[in-house]
């Protein structure tokens, strides 16, 4: 530690930070602008200006600006001069000369960055009198709302769209007091991180389009804790709710998984929440029931055997319930074949390697991805690899007495000090762009350079059926063996356990305990569903069987995909009787239909790609009859008499969950403890609080919390941030009502010392690790001429999201895409529209290089599932059936469109009248 | 006195490569290829050659923190600034114009000393002719093996591009030109990592005036102690002195260094008859106002610094009685608030707030208030509190010219109108 002396006061602080950063980190209101804690240092705003002095018999100083300033021992320093004070007001004075002061239709307004700065330096009055700027405003797509007449020129948006996420189509244009920051003409945002530019601007010039048309005042917005549900990674969120709708979600920061950003997904994908086919009522055969019904108690009390499906868009609390109320024995974990293969593989890989953070990844200096496309199954942990691609020159920077937080210097660097970064695989992303290495081929041959590279490293590990090892894996033999923090990413996407061994085997044969290995499954809470399996479970491959004996009922936790759907029609004859538990309205063959909360309305856990245990809080209350699903299985239970019966609330099962799962952290247990103050999820101005209802009643109702649980939805109890084991709700604090105020809640970032993250993870792994062989079934040939691999979207191939309207609104058409030489051969042409082989989904034709040979790389979105694994023949559309398919996705449009109308019109109405079962103690 | 920037300098019919040679030219550079790029570094050095773009920084010095020897950076760049933009300065484009083979020459001996590989020349876009003219220098330099591979068997190779700018006065700050050459925005970089080990493409690079790397080829070809015996002010060499206004006839001469603005002034014939002279500026727009008093004292960097201005480009720019001083500041702020990139808030912000409020007092509708703000604006734009040396400098003038002209600025308020266009 350093000591620093800043108006005249002594301070311990890191080194290696500047000046900002330690004065943040001391909890001092120091404004800045430009400055960012995840994107460092450029000196542009000149708001940070303090005053730096040789000796403590320097009078005059000199004024520097904090941002760009190293810490170094002894350094003397003011703040609190009249100099600095001046020139800070004065920085503010002359940002807002062009700011067109429309806080009060600004959906920046209460949120703002420039707000807490303009009060912070003391402006407070205008004497800039000339005419303003105008700007004209540009059609960014539906995610953001652009406003740049309210720009201050911080360069934080283009330095994040463009140097941290690598998006090109935002730029900052045009010079002196008229740069642009926006698109060469309108359109949509392209990059998946455009969502982030809300958070990055520190005013409205980058607004939430979605929040924006169903607005509410941060002050106004209750929000709770919660976790993505939109893939593996876990992301940490805010989700933020007024008059019982979710609104929107924002980031919270979480050191080792997202730090200050999301992707769009996760960002905007929560719409579903709110989707109008969401199910609320209990049904008996498509129609309305009720619990007490005589048919609804006989069907659940059935004596016959109970079989269970469970789903990964449930959390762990739920899956356990069912897995306890039908027995290990009778749990179908919901997976389909291939993919309980890979579970197997995954959860023999994570007993014996922990899996990196994305904090962790971020330090690599040498990376591997095989066979995954982690740009589109695991947006954040693509940005987190991008990052580290910056490694090489932030080690060169530091040689050159240049911080590594200086970021533009760092840039500069970069190209000439790159990390290399090798992709073995099909399809090209952001990623496969900055690759030093790229080996175009399909899944099987990336395992096997995979299983020979790792043989390569260390001879005992096994080797594939083939034996031709490429010149790239040589290559990268002896780039791995010097690299201090290599990389090893693979994951889901192609289907292939192949690949997850290959991973596994290049970790082990990397003799160095700093080597890093990361795969990512399909879904948010796979790897929680793999926690479960390992107790016991029946393989789906025996469903058949067991249901064939005849009477035997099933009770299906919520699947909304349509491949499930698909599945389900072979099951839904068999069943004696079948019973799901719902999120969305269902078809009414099924027989009951129970409605099931969503994440954003009950407390429920889930287990991230690590093995990370998290959980989320309700933001809102559920609707209708809807409960959490555990809630409705322990009801079940009771009705049977069984010992599941006995739970009352969620700590009960939490308990029971503990008693099979060891180790489980203990924060998440203690969560469920009485006597603690819970904290409060409404921030100290929330207004309304005995307005709202009073249309109803004059009553005051009661806070609203789940039994035990440690928060409240209310403005009273602990202010969020002020207690270490509780996760922050929303960032503000007093003069920092912005996301800003992160650092209020925080000792460093995240450029220090990550905390222990063990604690949270649910698999500890063993110090026995093994070498996976190569299975004869992963040589097998496929028969089709072609085989067909499937390709990820960010926005599509994630079926929960696609109920969000803003996601659907992104979703591109199914395409098929094949690399010139098979176009060639073939006879297509880029756009056209074809079908392969019996398949009726029409694609359209897109040439791409990175597809191997005698491959097709097939997209088509979650809700629209392209079932094929191998193709013979494709076939080009007719004419009329191109024009009519075209008419359809048209028609496709403006029902989104009209929906996103009607869903605004429905919530609007909503606010009018809260339902007021929502509120306890009134009746 | 001899003259080696424009001994042989000819504006209408500038020396090509034989005419150059037989007047000397190039045996500076084959001199250099005879000793060591450190003894190059070291006679430049000795020489005290100052940079002729303003800031006045020792050349040789500036070399020597280029990394050299066998564990330095593959590729090297020398960069010729010649994006001689400022207002009140043409010196470059004579030399360009007039003797081409002058600037290859000495960009090849500046990027021997310094071990470069490749050397850019960096135009003004719209000095079309000088990009005429030096194209075909750098043609007759190849094409005779001055340029190249292997030059002369020496074993150093050297190639030379001109560029020619699109255009922005930032351009003239060497990290803006740097990453304007990159084709990217011109907006100057953070210092450090400095362009001498950190530069082009992130390589080791040297930024010079045009004016600067003309000095070269005269003090290899004819020593040390020629060149420092040119002129007998502290600064050595000659240097190209310009004045503009209303003179009787306004122009370029070199002369020694350290003459006085009295005696280019007297060159020029002195003012228009019927002109007094009210003030000058000494060396291009970015300097501070000088008033007639100080006509007397050395154009040299130091003496100019302790009257308070800067010595600049040399390029004198005159204000007659008959001007308004408050009309010139403005014309001149004006341009500078164009001219700046947009990246740090006092001068993207802070210039077109001051030319608002000088075109107001200009009109007559300025109060005594915009006195005080334009005070303070000087103040927050001043050095330590930009990014860059462009907003410190457009604010010299202004400055200055409050404090010199401030009966001026409050007839301009206190009569509603500029006196000069009534």
């Amino acid at each position: 530690m350093l000591t620093i002396y800043i108006d005249d006061h002594a301070y311990q602080v890191a080194p290696g930070q500047n000046l900002l950063q330690a004065c943040l980190g001391l909890k001092k209101d120091l404004p800045y602008f430009c400055w960012h804690p995840a994107m460092g240092s450029v000196g542009a705003c000149r708001q940070c200006a303090m005053t730096q002095y040789q000796d403590e018999n320097d009078t005059r100083g000199r004024m520097i600006v904090a941002c760009m300033t190293p810490v170094a021992e002894g350094m003397r320093v003011s703040m609190d001069q009249p100099a600095e004070t001046e020139f800070r007001d004065q920085v503010i004075s002359a940002l807002m000369t062009h700011h067109p002061h429309d806080c009060p239709v600004c959906a920046e307004g209460g949120e703002c960055h420039l707000q807490d700065m303009t009060v912070m330096t003391g402006h407070h009055a205008r004497n800039y009198k000339g005419k303003k700027t105008t700007f004209q405003n540009q059609h960014l797509g539906p995610l953001i709302k652009h406003e740049m007449n309210r720009c201050i020129t911080c360069y934080r948006c283009v330095r994040f769209y463009q140097d941290y996420a690598g998006g090109s189509d935002l730029s900052a244009q045009a010079s002196k007091n008229h740069v642009y920051f926006g698109r060469q003409c309108d359109g949509t945002l392209e990059s998946e991180f455009a969502g982030n530019l809300v958070e990055v601007c520190p005013t409205g010039v980058f607004t939430d389009k979605p929040f924006g048309d169903h607005y509410s005042r941060k002050w106004d917005l209750q929000t709770a804790p919660s976790v993505c549900q939109h893939c593996s990674v876990g992301c940490n969120i805010s989700l933020s709710e007024r008059y019982g709708s979710v609104r929107r979600v924002t980031n919270r920061v979480n050191d080792h998984l997202n730090g200050y950003f999301l992707c769009d997904r996760g960002r905007y994908g929560f719409g579903f929440v709110n989707s109008s086919m969401r199910c609320t009522e209990i049904h008996k055969e498509g129609a309305k029931a009720d619990w007490l019904d005589d048919q609804v108690q006989h069907t659940l009390k059935s004596v016959h055997h109970w079989v269970g499906i469970g789903s990964t868009q449930m959390s762990l609390e739920d899956n356990f319930a069912l897995q306890q109320l039908v027995g290990a024995e009778n749990f179908c974990i919901g997976l389909d074949e291939k993919q309980e293969t890979l579970l197997r593989m995954h959860m023999d890989i994570l007993a014996q390697w922990q899996m990196a953070s994305l904090a962790e990844m971020e330090q690599a200096d040498a990376i591997v991805i095989l066979g995954e496309d982690v740009n589109n199954s695991a947006p954040r942990a693509a940005l987190a690899i991008k990052q580290a691609l910056l490694n090489n020159a932030k080690a060169q920077a530091e040689k050159l007495r240049v911080p590594a937080w200086q970021d533009a210097a760092v840039r500069q660097i970069k190209p000439h000090y790159p990390v290399p970064l090798a992709v073995f695989g099909y399809g090209s992303n952001a990623l496969t762009k900055q690759a030093s290495m790229h080996q175009i081929c399909d899944d099987k041959s990336a395992a096997e350079q995979g299983f020979l590279l790792a043989n390569l490293l260390s001879s005992l590990s096994p080797k594939p059926k083939v034996s031709k090892i490429s010149d790239n894996v040589q290559q990268l033999a002896e780039i791995l063996k010097s690299a201090k923090r290599p990389l090893i990413v693979t994951g889901w996407s192609a289907n292939n356990p192949a690949l997850l061994a290959a991973a596994a085997n290049i970790r082990k044969s990397l003799d160095n305990s700093d080597a890093m290995l990361a795969i990512f499954p399909a879904e948010a809470n796979i790897i929680g569903l793999g926690v479960l399996m390992q107790r016991g479970h029946l393989p789906v491959s025996e469903l058949p069987e067991i249901l064939s004996k005849g009477k035997r009922n099933v009770l299906i936790l919520d699947h909304d995909s349509q491949r499930f759907q698909q599945q389900l029609g072979t099951i839904r004859g068999k069943a004696h009787h079948m019973v799901r538990l719902n999120q969305f309205d269902s078809v009414p063959e099924d027989e009951i239909e129970l409605p099931v909360a969503c994440f954003s309305e009950v407390s429920g856990s889930m287990v991230n790609y690590q093995g990370r245990l998290q959980s989320y809080y309700p933001a809102s209350k559920t609707p209708g009859q809807s409960l959490a699903a555990w809630q409705w299985l322990v009801n079940i239970a009771r009705l049977r008499n069984h010992p599941l019966g006995e739970v009352d609330n969620l700590g009960d099962l939490r308990v029971r969950i503990a008693q099979c799962i060891p180790p489980l952290p203990k924060d998440w247990l203690e969560q469920s403890e009485q006597g603690a103050v819970p904290f409060a999820m409404q921030p100290p101005r929330f207004s309304g609080r005995t307005a709202m209802l009073a249309n109803q009643t004059v009553h005051e109702p009661k806070p609203f919390g789940e039994e035990n649980a440690p928060y409240k939805q209310s403005m009273e109890g602990q202010l969020s941030g002020q207690s270490d084991n509780q996760p922050i709700a929303f960032s503000w604090s007093p003069g920092w009502n912005s996301n800003q105020s992160n650092h209020k809640f925080r000792d460093e970032y995240r450029t220090q010392e990550l905390s222990s993250q063990s604690a949270q993870l649910l698999i500890e792994p063993g110090s026995q690790k093994c070498w996976f062989k190569w299975q004869p079934e992963w040589s097998k040939k496929i028969d089709p001429t072609y085989k067909i691999l499937a390709m990820n979207k960010v926005f599509g191939s994630d079926s929960l999201s696609l109920h969000a309207i803003p996601i659907q609104q992104l979703v591109a058409p199914a395409s098929l895409s094949v690399n010139a030489k098979l176009a060639a051969k073939l006879g297509l042409e880029a756009g056209q529209w074809v079908q392969c082989d019996d398949d009726s989904i029409p694609l359209q034709v897109v040439i791409e290089n990175t597809v191997p040979d005698t491959t097709m790389l097939v997209y088509s979105a979650a809700n629209q599932p392209f079932l094929l694994t191998g193709c013979d023949q494709v076939t080009p559309l007719a004419d009329d059936k191109v024009e009519q398919y075209l008419a359809l996705l048209e028609q496709q449009k403006a029902v989104v469109q009209e929906k996103q109308d009607a869903q605004k019109q429905r919530l609007l109405k909503r606010d009018e009248r809260i339902p007021i079962r929502f509120i306890e103690g009134v009746s | 006195m001899d003259k080696p920037l424009t001994a042989n300098l000819d504006i209408n019919n500038p020396q090509n490569l034989t005419a150059y040679q037989s007047t000397g030219g190039y045996k500076g550079f084959q001199n250099a290829l005879k000793i060591s790029p450190s003894d190059v570094q070291q006679q430049v050095k000795d020489a005290e050659l100052k940079g002729r773009g303003g800031a006045g920084f020792n050349t040789g010095m500036k070399w020597s923190f280029v990394p050299m020897g066998e564990d330095a950076p593959k590729h090297k760049y020398l960069i010729c600034n010649a994006d001689e933009m400022e207002p009140g300065t043409f010196k470059d484009r004579m030399l360009m114009e007039g003797s081409p083979h002058l600037l290859v020459e000495g960009m090849m001996i500046a990027a021997y000393a310094i071990g470069a590989d490749v050397a850019y020349i960096f135009l003004r876009g719209e000095y079309k002719l000088c990009a005429q003219r030096l194209q075909a220098a750098i043609d007759q330099a190849k094409e005779a093996g001055l340029l190249g591979d292997n030059i002369q068997g020496t074993g150093y190779s050297l190639k030379l591009y001109l560029h020619t700018s699109a255009g922005r006065y930032i351009c003239g700050e060497e990290t803006a030109l740097i990453n304007a050459l990159e084709g990217k925005r011109a907006n100057p970089r953070a210092k450090p990592p400095f362009p001498q080990v950190v530069g082009l493409f992130g390589q080791p690079t040297i930024v010079n005036n045009c004016e600067t790397l003309c000095n070269l080829p005269g003090i290899l070809r004819q020593g040390v102690a020629w060149y420092k015996g040119l002129s007998e002010s502290v600064d050595t060499g000659s240097k190209i002195y310009g004045i503009s206004g209303r003179v009787k006839k306004a122009g370029l001469w070199e002369l020694p260094m350290g003459v006085t603005a009295r005696q280019i002034l007297d060159l020029a014939g002195g003012m228009q008859d019927g002109l007094t002279l009210r003030g000058w500026l000494p060396g291009g727009a970015s300097t501070d106002f000088l008033m007639p008093e100080h006509l007397d004292i050395p154009m040299e960097y130091d003496a100019i610094g302790k009257a308070g201005s800067r010595l600049g480009t040399g390029g004198i720019i005159a204000l007659d009685d008959q001007h308004c001083p408050v009309g010139m500041i403005l014309n001149l702020l004006k341009f500078f608030a164009q001219e700046s990139c947009g990246w740090c808030t006092p001068c993207r912000d802070g210039l077109p707030w001051a030319v608002e409020i000088l075109t107001r007092i200009e009109m007559g509708q300025g109060s005594q208030d915009d006195i005080d703000t334009l005070q303070k604006l000087c103040g927050f734009m001043w050095i330590g509190k930009t990014f860059c040396a462009l907003a410190p400098g457009a604010v010299e003038p202004l400055r200055s010219g409050m404090k010199y002209f401030a009966d001026d600025f409050q007839q301009h308020i206190d009569h509603k109108g500029c006196p000069h266009q009534h």
